[in-house]
C-alpha cells in the first residue's frame, strides 16, 4: 500500500493502492501534491485549515479524474495546496459522490517547493478498481 | 516498454500499421491503416514507447478517412500520441477533445528581428535577463493583465483581431498567423466560467514544462528563395516562442472530455481509450465542443501576441524590431476541405502535436508566402538546433496539409532528472554561448537537450516523405524556461 509516481514519456503517472477506494484517493492526493511541489517523497508539511468538497461522477475512474481535478482547481484558483484529508465514497442515484474533508495551506513555492504545472489529469490508461485483495487506481497527468 | 506490433515499410520513410492489426488486447478494429512517417535510424526511437499503440486505437474511430498519421516527432500521449494526425468524414465522423488535448492551440510564433547576432552578444545577458522578467514563466505563472469588463469575451471572440486593436499585434501579424489569427465559430457563451478565471490570470504569460521564449541565430540557409520570401538570412536574429492558451484551454479541454464521456455510451461508439472521449460532429455536443476549442484557440494566439509583444519592448533599447514569419497551431481540430481518394472531401482534420503545413498556392497560405508554400516551424531542443521549413505538396497528397511540430521527447521526464543535473546542464549551455533562464533546476534538467530527439533527423524524414523541405536552420543564443 502507498503510492508511486511512474514513467510516461513527456507526462507523469501515479498509481495509489489501499486497502480501500476511500484510501487509494486520498494517496493519490498526495502524489499529485508530490508532483506539483518537485517533492518525491510526499510533502513534509502540517496544520493548515480544514475544508470540505464533494466531486460526482457516473463510476470509479471518472470519479478519481473528477476529484484530482478539484484539487488542481483548488490550487489555481485559490492557491490552496492538500496537506492531509480524508475520503469517503458513497453511492448516488447517478453513480459516485466523493464527500472529502482536508487540511490546505496557502501553496508558496519557496517554502513548499515547484515541481512541474500539471495541466490536467486525464483518462487516458485509466483504473480506479479492486485488484485482489486492494483498490488500485493508475491515472495519468498531462504535464 | 517498446511496441511490439506489426509494421510494414512503404519506403520514402513511411511505414504503415495494416488494418488487420487487432491491437495489444486482441480486440481492435481499425478502420483505415496507420501510417508512421519515421526513417529507418528514427524508427527505434518511434517505438520505443506505445504511441503506435495509440495510432492504431485512432484508426478504429467512426468517420476516420485515409489513414491515422503519426509524424517523425510522435511520442507517447494520451488519447491521441503526441505527433498525431487523423481526419474524420463531416458526415459520418467525430470529433476528440483528446485529438487536440489540454493545451488548445499550444503553438508556436516565430519573429524575425533586423539585428545581427554579432552586433548583440555584448548584450546578450542583460537582454535574456530583461526577457525572463517580461514572459512571466513558470508553474503557475500569471499575466495579470487587469482585463477590462467583457474584454475576455472580445478576446475569444476575435484572437488576433484584438490583440491588433490593443496594440499588441501589427495587422503584419495578423496576416502571418494561421488562420489569421481566429479560428472561426467561436462561442465564448461555451467557456465555463472555471476556464474564465483560470485564463484571466493566466493570460500573458509563458508557462512550464516545455514552452519557451528562445533567442536565435540563422546559421544555414538550403532554399535562398523560401529564406527571401520568409525574410531571414545567415547571421540574423530570430525569437521563437512557445506558449499556447494555458488554463483556459486546460479546462475547456476538461469540461468538454467530461461531458463527452456519456456522448460516447449515447452514440454507441466504442473506445478503446477514454480520453479518445468523442462525439459524432453532427451532434450538438460535437458543436458545443467545437465553439469553446474555437475560442480558447483564439485566446492562445492573443497570449503569444503578448508575449511577441514584451519581445519587441525588450529590442527596443538596442534599436531592433521584430515581425512575425508565422504562428502556427500544435494542437488543434478544424474543418478544411482535401482529397481522399481521389475525392474532395470536407473533414474535421485533429493536429494534436502536429502543425499545419499546407503547400504553395493553397490559399490558406499568407500571399507573401504563397509561392513557395506555408512555413513550418520546427523547434529542437535548447542546446542544439531548431528548423524553418516550406511545405512541400507531398504535405497535401499524404498528410492531410500537416508536418511535425517539433523533436520530440525521447527520454521521459523523471529519466531526464535521474541523469542531468539543472544547474550543470546550465553552466555547460552558458560555456557553449546558450543563456539559460529557468524558473527551477527541475524544469532545467526536464528538458535537457537529450531528452529529446535530434531534430535533423526528424527534418529528413518530413523531407523524405516530401511534406515539407529545408528552408533555414537556427541555433540557439538564449532561452527563457519555465
Amino acid at each position: 500500500m502507498g503510492w508511486r509516481l511512474w514513467d510516461h514519456t513527456a507526462d507523469i503517472g501515479i498509481e495509489a493502492t489501499a486497502s480501500d477506494a476511500d484510501g487509494a484517493l486520498s494517496l493519490a492526493a498526495r502524489a499529485l501534491m508530490a508532483v506539483v511541489t518537485g517533492k518525491p517523497d510526499g510533502l513534509p508539511l502540517r496544520g493548515g485549515e480544514h475544508q470540505t468538497f464533494r466531486v460526482e461522477a457516473p463510476d470509479h475512474g471518472a470519479l478519481a479524474v473528477a476529484f484530482l481535478s478539484e484539487l488542481l482547481w483548488l490550487m489555481e484558483s485559490e492557491g490552496q495546496l492538500w496537506v492531509t484529508g480524508g475520503v469517503t465514497i458513497t453511492p448516488t442515484a447517478d453513480g459516485l459522490a466523493a464527500d472529502v474533508g482536508a487540511n490546505m495551506v496557502r501553496y508558496d513555492t519557496r517554502l513548499h517547493g515547484a515541481g512541474v504545472e500539471v495541466k490536467a489529469v486525464t483518462y487516458h490508461d485509466l483504473f480506479f478498481g479492486r485488484d485482489g485483495a486492494e483498490w488500485r487506481l493508475r491515472v495519468v497527468l498531462d504535464i | 516498454m517498446s511496441w511490439q506490433g506489426p509494421l510494414h515499410d512503404l519506403g520514402n520513410a513511411v511505414h504503415e500499421i495494416p488494418t488487420d492489426y487487432r491491437g495489444q488486447n486482441g480486440d481492435l478494429r481499425m478502420r483505415v491503416p496507420g501510417r508512421v512517417v519515421a526513417d529507418r535510424d528514427l524508427l527505434p526511437h518511434v517505438m520505443d514507447d506505445q504511441a503506435l499503440e495509440q495510432v492504431a486505437n485512432v484508426a478504429s474511430l467512426p468517420g476516420i478517412v485515409g489513414a491515422s498519421l503519426a509524424m517523425p516527432d510522435i511520442h507517447w500521449g494520451y488519447g491521441f500520441p503526441i505527433g498525431g494526425v487523423a481526419a474524420f468524414d463531416a458526415e459520418d465522423g467525430i470529433v476528440s477533445p483528446g485529438g487536440v488535448g489540454f493545451d488548445i492551440n499550444c503553438g508556436v510564433r516565430l519573429l524575425r528581428t533586423d539585428l545581427h547576432v554579432d552586433g548583440i552578444r555584448k548584450d546578450l545577458p542583460d537582454l535574456m535577463d530583461t526577457l525572463f522578467k517580461a514572459a512571466p514563466a513558470g508553474m503557475g505563472s500569471r499575466g495579470d493583465m487587469g482585463l477590462r469588463q467583457g474584454a475576455l469575451d472580445d478576446i475569444l471572440e476575435q484572437g488576433g483581431g484584438w490583440a491588433e486593436k490593443q496594440g499588441y499585434a501589427t495587422a503584419q501579424d495578423v496576416a502571418c498567423m494561421e488562420d489569421g489569427g481566429r479560428i472561426d465559430g467561436a462561442d465564448p457563451s461555451l467557456v465555463s466560467d472555471r476556464a474564465r478565471v483560470r485564463g484571466k490570470r493566466s493570460l500573458g504569460s509563458l508557462g512550464s514544462g516545455n514552452h519557451f521564449l528562445e533567442l536565435q541565430a540563422v546559421d544555414q540557409l538550403w532554399d535562398e528563395s523560401a529564406a527571401a520570401r520568409f525574410g531571414v538570412e545567415e547571421g540574423q536574429v530570430v525569437v521563437m516562442i512557445h506558449t499556447g492558451s494555458r488554463g483556459l484551454g486546460h479546462q475547456v479541454c476538461q469540461d468538454h472530455v467530461q461531458a463527452l464521456q456519456s456522448a460516447a455510451t449515447t452514440y454507441g461508439i466504442d473506445l478503446p481509450d477514454r480520453q479518445l472521449a468523442c462525439a459524432p460532429l453532427a451532434s450538438q455536443e460535437a458543436a458545443d465542443y467545437l465553439g469553446a476549442m474555437a475560442a480558447a484557440a483564439n485566446f492562445a494566439f492573443v497570449n503569444r501576441s503578448i508575449m511577441a509583444h514584451a519581445v519587441r519592448q525588450a529590442l527596443e533599447p538596442l534599436g531592433g524590431t521584430a515581425e512575425t514569419i508565422y504562428d502556427v497551431c500544435h494542437n488543434i481540430a478544424k474543418m478544411e476541405e482535401h482529397t481522399v481518394e481521389r475525392e474532395r472531401r470536407r473533414v474535421c482534420v485533429h493536429r494534436k502535436g502536429a502543425t499545419r503545413a499546407f503547400a504553395a498556392g493553397h490559399e490558406g497560405v499568407p500571399e507573401p508566402y504563397r509561392a513557395v508554400g506555408q512555413p513550418v516551424i520546427v523547434p529542437g531542443d535548447m542546446g542544439r538546433q531548431s528548423f524553418l521549413l516550406a511545405a512541400s505538396p507531398g504535405a497535401m497528397e499524404t498528410s492531410f496539409g500537416s508536418s511535425c511540430h517539433g523533436a520530440g521527447r525521447r527520454m521521459s521526464r523523471t529519466e531526464a532528472k535521474r541523469r542531468f543535473g539543472g544547474q550543470q546542464l546550465i553552466d555547460e549551455l552558458a560555456k557553449q554561448g546558450i543563456l539559460v533562464r529557468a524558473t527551477s533546476q527541475n524544469v532545467a534538467a526536464e528538458e535537457a537537450p537529450e531528452a529529446y530527439k535530434d531534430v535533423s533527423q526528424v527534418v529528413r524524414s518530413v523531407e523524405t516523405a516530401g511534406l515539407a523541405r529545408r528552408v533555414a536552420r537556427m541555433r540557439p543564443l538564449g532561452v527563457v524556461k519555465g
